[in-house]
Parts: C-alpha cells; structure tokens; sequence
C-alpha cells in the first residue's frame, strides 16, 4: 500500500503542466460568456464540461505515459517490482482524483454562471439550470464513468499495442472500434434496450431542450449530441464500470506478461 | 536478502523484424561477482540485458530467474540501470531517496545516504539540475543500495569524463560486493573496467564469442581483457 500511494503521489508532482492546461480549458471556457448569447452559452458550456471531461482520463493516460517516455523514467518504472496493476492504478486513480476535482470546479462554477448570470427572465434557461441543479450529482457521476470508460479503453489499448508485434494497429484499431460497432448493432434491439435502460437517473434534456430549437435550428446538431450524452441510467452506467474494471485488470496483465520495452 | 540467484539463458535469441539482434546465446550467470559484457556498439548488450532484465521476451529460447521464466516482475530480485535511464526531475536527493525507500521493500536507507555521502551530494538538488555523470551516480547508488541478488547496469560509464568513471566503478568494489551480488556492467569501454572484473563475456553481432573469469583470461591466456576483446569482437 505504501508503494502504491507512493506512485500514486508521485503522479501529482509530474502533473503539474498537465494541471495548467486544466486551468486554461476551463478559463477558455469562462470567457465564452464574452462572445455567445445566453442560449449558446448554456449549451456550449454544457457540452465542452461534459466531452472534455468524458476525454480527461484517456487524454491523462497518453499524457502520463509520454511524461515517462519523455523524461527517461519509462525503464525504472517498468522495472518497479510491483504487479502492473499496481502500475496502472497508481497512474488511473491519480487522473480520477484530478478529474473529480476539475468536474467539481467547473460544474460547481457552471451551477454559479447559470444561477447569477443568466437571465432569470428566461424561461427556458431557468429550467435548463433547474435541470442541471437538481441533476448536479448524477451528471457528475455519470460523466466521470463514461470518462474512467474511456480512459480504461485507452490504456488498454496503448498496452495491447506495446505487447504484440505483428498487426499492431489493426489490432489497436478493432479493440476500440469493436465495442462501438456492437453497440451500433445492436442498440435498437428490444433485448438491448430492456439490458440498459433501467434505472433511469436523469430526464431527457429534450424535455426542456426543444422549445429553443424552434429559435436555434442551427445548434440542433449540438443539441441532440448533448441530449446523447446527459441521460444518465444505471442500466448504462454500472456495466461501463464493471467493463472498465475488467479492461484495468487485463492492462495489468499484459504490463506483466506481455509488454516489451 | 537471498544472495545468489541463477540466471541462466538456453538458446536465447531475439529479432527485431529482420535484424538479430542476440542470436543462440546461452549462458549461466555467476553467483556472484562482477561479470563485464563487453562488446562494440551495436553487439546485443542491451538486448541481452533488456532480456535477463524481463523487459524483453525472447524470439528463440527462454531466460530463467531460479528455473521460472524471466518476467517483468522479476525486478523484485534484479535491479536494471538502463543506459539514459532517468530519475524524476522534479524530485530532489532526499526525495528520490524516500520514494525509493517506499517503492522498493529491499531498499536500506543506509546505505543509500553513505553513498550519497561518500558521491558528496547536495541531498536538496532536484535531479533535473544534475549533470549526466551525476545522474547516473545517483542512478547506479539507488540501485546499489537494494538488496537484490542481481544488478543490471547498461553502459554506466558511457560519456563520462575519466574521474567520474573511476567514482562509479570504485562505488561497484566499495559498496557491491558487501552483500554478494552479482553485478554485470556493460561497456564498449574496457580498459578502465578491465580491473575490477571478475568475470567477462563477450559479444560480436549478437553471439556470445567467449565467457571466462577474468583470472583465467590474464592467467592462462595471458592476454589482458581489452586484447582478447580486439581478438574476439572486432
């Protein structure tokens, strides 16, 4: 456990550029409000705080690899006598624990926006900041599983690519393209559908969402693509997780079986 | 700690694609002792040490660690100091020490501290002002002061001006041999290494061409380490 939390501590010192280019993100995002009218900010928010967390943890996973590549630390750590699943967790969880504090600054700073900023005489965005008041924890939970997904499927896939030999980036390619392709499949299906949508934890945004398209045709490709990404159902939710748990194991095996420096 | 361990290749060898890079190599490693692999640019020391260091998994052949195969988690007894291998910058002396301390059950702090005493290290330098020479003797410290029964170190002398050879191999004779490692140092560089091995292997395109005791090289071949390298690797 020491040296676990050791390597887990450590991640923290070598992300501190990692760390201004959070800060800078979210003040980009900030001063959005100088250039968007109301509506578009409201949207435009919420879309950039949820896909740039959705990315946070695949983009802190090639990050923190390229910082050990880059510094010539890359052999120590592989040589580090701990299991790669010690290896792997220490770097995951240090970018989960970066994640969870950046979500909080920018969802607690976009609750703050939308509550003394925007127009209180609007109909439309009061509801949209009811909506994302009293969702707040949901979102949060559910963009930070659909995040730690994306982040396990990424370094999984940079381990498969630095195990194998042959057919490296075919095989890269099909592992991130093949759970995608089946939920393409099969996602109109009654069987899939009865499998993920229970538990429903959030409404549709389109619920409130609609009325603005009759004023904003131009954002509906936005708007549907928000509405995909903010309705939150444990049916969606727990089986993300418990994939991703499996994808961090299997990363930690081939780290220790498989990986060639 | 346990003192020896036997490391033994059987036919290793290993391809990059079209190139071999270590071909049919077999060997068993000593209990203990200083074992220079010596050989030109280019010859397969790396790869060999990469593959003894479990970071590596052979084309042809296998390399076990105590009859089991060699694995990346075979770090828990082989410590590895590659050539360019880097600590964190951002850590100074004394925090590389307490991470290693953390990171490594077999780490004693001791010893770490003498040699950092003895290498007249400002402990509170990050390691990212260190020169290349005092990088590496950070490295080849740390490394020494863990227990394991076998040390790995790739081209610890390579660009180094003289004096800082002689600091680091006097390190190898002061503090390696307490604690009966064995300690296998790569060079191209051999007439300063010459001294203080014990034992020598040498390497031509990826092929072990000779390995004996440096005793029976100076005694019954009466040639000198770095002849038989003109003889065996040019």
């Amino acid at each position: 456990m020491t040296s676990w939390i050791a390597l887990f501590t450590k991640e923290f010192r070598a992300a501190r550029m990692w760390l201004y280019f959070n800060l800078l993100v979210i003040i980009l995002g900030a001063s959005s409000l100088f250039f968007l009218n109301e509506t578009q900010v409201l949207l435009y928010s919420l879309l950039v705080m949820i896909i740039f967390h959705v990315i946070y943890l695949p983009a802190w996973m090639i990050y923190s690899m390229i910082v050990e590549w880059k510094h010539k630390t890359l052999t120590h750590w592989l040589n580090l006598p701990h299991s790669g699943l010690v290896l792997i967790t220490s770097k995951f969880v240090a970018g989960i624990a970066m994640m969870i504090l950046s979500l909080l600054v920018c969802n607690g700073s976009l609750a703050l926006l939308y509550s003394y900023v925007l127009g209180a005489d609007n109909d439309m965005v009061t509801q949209a900041v009811h909506w994302f008041i009293s969702e707040f924890w949901v979102i949060l939970l559910g963009t930070m599983i659909m995040s730690i997904l994306s982040g396990s499927q990424v370094i999984c896939a940079i381990i498969i690519g630095k195990s194998v030999t042959r057919f490296r980036l075919l095989l890269v390619a099909g592992f991130l393209l093949i759970p995608s392709l089946l939920q393409l499949l099969f996602h109109d299906t009654t069987g899939y559908t009865k499998l993920v949508s229970w538990g429903m934890l959030t409404s549709a945004m389109t619920e409130w969402i609609q009325p603005m398209l009759l004023n904003q045709q131009e954002m509906a490709h936005t708007i549907n693509v928000l509405s995909e990404l903010t309705v939150f159902s444990l049916g969606t939710m727990l089986p993300q997780l418990v994939y991703s748990i499996l994808l961090i194991w299997i990363s930690g095996k081939l780290v220790d079986r498989a990986v060639q420096i | 700690m346990q003192h020896s361990v036997v490391v033994e290749l059987n036919h290793v060898t290993k391809r990059f694609g079209n190139v071999t890079a270590v071909e049919n190599v077999s060997l068993r490693l000593p209990d203990q002792g200083i074992v220079g692999l010596l050989g030109l640019n280019g010859s397969g020391k790396t790869t060999l040490l990469n593959l003894i260091a479990g970071l590596l998994r052979p084309t042809e052949g296998s390399v076990t660690l105590n009859g089991s195969k060699v694995t990346r988690q075979s770090g828990k007894k082989i410590a590895y100091v590659a050539d360019n291998q880097s600590l964190y910058a951002f850590y100074t002396i004394r925090e590389t020490i307490d991470y290693a301390e953390k990171v490594y059950q077999d780490f004693v702090r001791e010893a770490a501290e003498e040699i950092i005493h003895f290498l007249k290290f400002d402990m509170n330098q990050k390691v990212g002002q260190l020169s290349k020479g005092n990088k590496m003797r950070l490295n080849t410290a740390i490394a020494l002061a863990r227990r394991v029964p076998l040390l790995l170190l790739d081209e610890p002398l390579s660009g180094l001006d003289p004096f800082i050879r002689e600091e680091i191999l006097k390190m190898f004779v002061h503090f390696g041999g307490v604690y009966q490692q064995t300690i296998v140092i790569s060079s191209h560089e051999v007439s300063e290494l010459e001294p203080y091995l014990d034992y020598a292997i040498f390497m031509k395109e990826g092929r072990i061409m000779l390995y004996a005791s440096a005793e029976e090289i100076r005694e019954e071949r009466e040639q000198s380490i770095l002849n038989v390298m003109r003889e065996y690797c040019v």
